[in-house]
């Protein structure tokens, strides 16, 4: 269960050199995203397409809104 | 694993950056004013008549330490207040805010619509980032004259 956290929290964990990660569909990634943020839609989440992360690096996932 | 649970709408709403096709569209947060004229509840309504005298802005910003606005004082009201009186007697509290996330040609157009000149940009938590001129995205370069 990942732990949730917030603004300061994700400033946090970037300044450690953490991942982002927008699940959301991939158009909508392309219109915005977070700088350097990957996109791995929800629907494509299994082992392979989360091969690309780096498993010593904290990883933040994100969507839209807390909705 | 962490999970950012407001998603990327809180991070825009902050006016923090933002990579995509959307990113040559100018968003509020990037236009604004990041020092308008501010003061706190404890200063006299004299001292923001002082403050707006050469100022281009018909009001003050009241905010806190953080940078919360608190409400606003418009030259208007100032005229017939009592000098000595504190600002936060004299302010209307909680003005309209934006986020800086709001497209700035949108905004533009609202604030045309309803006869208004600026808007007060704010992150979601009420901390001031600025104040949005219309006239800015016609002319940018241009100093702006009285406010609404």
């Amino acid at each position: 269960m990942p732990d949730s956290v917030d603004l300061n929290g994700v400033k946090r964990l970037l300044q450690n050199g953490a991942q982002l990660v927008e699940v959301l569909p991939p158009a909508e990634f392309a219109e915005e995203h977070l700088p350097g943020a990957v996109n791995i839609p929800l629907k494509s989440l299994d082992v392979s397409s989360a091969a690309q992360l780096d498993r010593r690096r904290p990883v933040i996932v994100y969507c839209y809104d807390a909705l | 694993m962490a999970d950012y649970v407001n998603g990327k709408t809180d991070w825009f709403a902050h006016g923090l950056p933002r990579e995509g096709e959307t990113e040559n569209v100018a968003y509020a947060g990037e236009l604004v004013d990041e020092h308008p004229p501010t003061c706190h509840l404890e200063s006299s309504v004299a001292e923001v008549a002082d403050l707006l005298e050469q100022s281009a802005y018909g009001y003050c910003l009241i905010v806190n330490q953080q940078r919360v606005v608190l409400g606003r004082l418009r030259r208007s009201v100032i005229a017939g207040a009592d000098p000595t009186a504190s600002v936060e007697s004299a302010m209307e509290s909680g003005p309209s805010t934006v986020r800086p996330n709001t497209p700035a040609r949108e905004l533009a157009e609202r604030l045309r619509a309803q006869e208004l000149r600026t808007a007060v940009v704010t992150t979601p938590g009420g901390r001031l980032i600025g104040v949005f001129w219309r006239e800015r995205l016609e002319a940018p370069d241009d100093q702006a004259g009285s406010s609404s």
